[in-house]
């Protein structure tokens, strides 16, 4: 059996795991080291670090304070990894968490995140999504069940002090563009010392890398030593 | 940077392209199984400056769609330059539309595109000043037929249920 490297536990905050953070900063302490070549297993909380609920009410869509996301594994060092280098990651097997077969959807208030839709969508709402085995069907949306493309939202390596600087540059003038945009561009990259260990509650910033397609979710250039990401058994192609 | 520093989550059960209703996909807490390797100098070798990937060899194996169009004319009829955002937009309230004349509300339609296996696909950026994007809505994920016919739809979903919603305070 590959060894587990970040375990997560459902019945307790995500705030109380020290191998959970929520910012891309070159400061955040390596809580695992590894090898090339070798194969291990990481558990992840979801996005929210578990603020959304497996009830019918949205108020917690409504309410997330979304400073908070996203709560990230690691970080992992990989032993002679240097600027410049490819990563290569294989997925080799992904799964939801066997005593939480559920995940959620929502919409963000248009006062609280917005979204792509936020004019025609402008209040929070939630759908829940149960999962069997590879399918997925919801009470909040009958008359449709689907197989999942298991992926992960965000995968990628911390910027060294330079590129975080060019992000926050480039996102800073840019945010100056039009500071009350909804989708809200809330904040940049953090300057100050960086969510290390447990996410904090102040001071937050945005967290950049999305990954694409596979990966989902864009902004790329956020990954610093850029790298490959394979995707292996059921983790996509297409793509957040 | 020096030893990468490799971290990841945000694990999706299933997405549809875009991740449009922002909150996301359809999130969960899970696991992955990972292998590392390393590749010396990768990114110029490569000329690599965003990631690039290898899709699953496990995938959804949904054949049928029904394809929605939009063009870079907003809501309101306003004419954009080769703006796929605009064209994706007009895309997805075109799908979401559709869907409502089966009973479905509009939120359930916009869950809907935002976690099933929908594809999104930028067809054309060639006859200015209409960019031309696509949504790809697969029709064996509904329990009933979706196809348009000369009887006009049927209202399949009978109402009663909904997404939760929550006003603003």
């Amino acid at each position: 059996m590959p060894e587990t490297l970040i375990k997560i536990d459902l019945t307790k905050s995500a705030y109380e795991n020290d191998m959970i953070h929520n910012r891309w900063h070159p400061d955040v302490p390596m809580v695992a080291k590894v090898k090339p070549g070798d194969d291990f297993i990481i558990e992840t909380y979801d996005w929210t670090g578990g603020f959304i609920k497996n009830n019918d009410s949205a108020d917690d869509v409504r309410d997330i304070d979304l400073t908070t996301v996203h709560f990230l594994s690691g970080p992992i060092e990989v032993e002679g990894a240097e600027p410049g280098d490819l990563l290569v990651v294989d997925l080799l097997d992904v799964g939801p968490v066997k005593e939480s077969l559920w995940g959620f959807n929502g919409f963000f208030s248009k006062q609280n995140g917005g979204g792509f839709l936020t004019d025609h969508f402008p209040q929070a709402q939630k759908s829940i999504w149960d999962i069997s085995r590879l399918y997925t069907h919801s009470r909040h949306v009958p008359g449709v069940q689907f197989a999942g493309l298991i992926h992960p939202g965000l995968i990628g390596c911390l910027p060294d002090q330079k590129l975080l600087d060019a992000w926050n540059k480039r996102e800073v003038d840019f945010i100056a563009t039009n500071p009350t945009r909804v989708p809200l561009w809330r904040t940049r990259h953090s300057r100050e010392p960086p969510m290390s260990g447990a996410p904090r509650a102040t001071p937050r910033r945005r967290s950049p890398a999305r990954a694409p397609a596979p990966c989902r979710r864009a902004s790329m250039a956020a990954i610093a030593t850029s790298r490959i990401c394979r995707a292996g058994r059921r983790s996509i192609s297409r793509s957040t | 940077m020096k030893g990468a520093g490799l971290s990841m989550g945000d694990l999706h059960f299933s997405q549809g392209d875009g991740e449009i209703t922002f909150c996301g996909a359809i999130e969960m807490a899970g696991w992955l199984h990972i292998k590392v390797g390393l590749i010396k100098d990768g990114v110029a070798k490569y000329g690599i400056r965003n990631p690039i990937f290898r899709p699953s060899p496990i995938t959804p194996n949904y054949k049928d769609y029904l394809i929605f169009e939009g063009i870079s004319v907003d809501e309101r009829g306003k004419q954009h330059y080769l703006d796929v955002h605009v064209a994706y937009r007009q895309a997805c309230l075109n799908a979401i539309e559709y869907l409502r004349k089966f009973g479905y509300s509009g939120a359930q339609s916009y869950s809907i595109l935002g976690v099933a296996p929908v594809e999104g696909h930028i067809s054309g950026v060639v006859d200015i000043p209409n960019a031309c994007a696509t949504l790809y809505l697969p029709t064996e994920i509904f329990d009933f037929d979706i196809m348009p016919n000369a009887a006009g739809p049927t209202r399949f979903i009978k109402g009663g249920v909904d997404l939760p919603l929550s006003p603003d305070k």
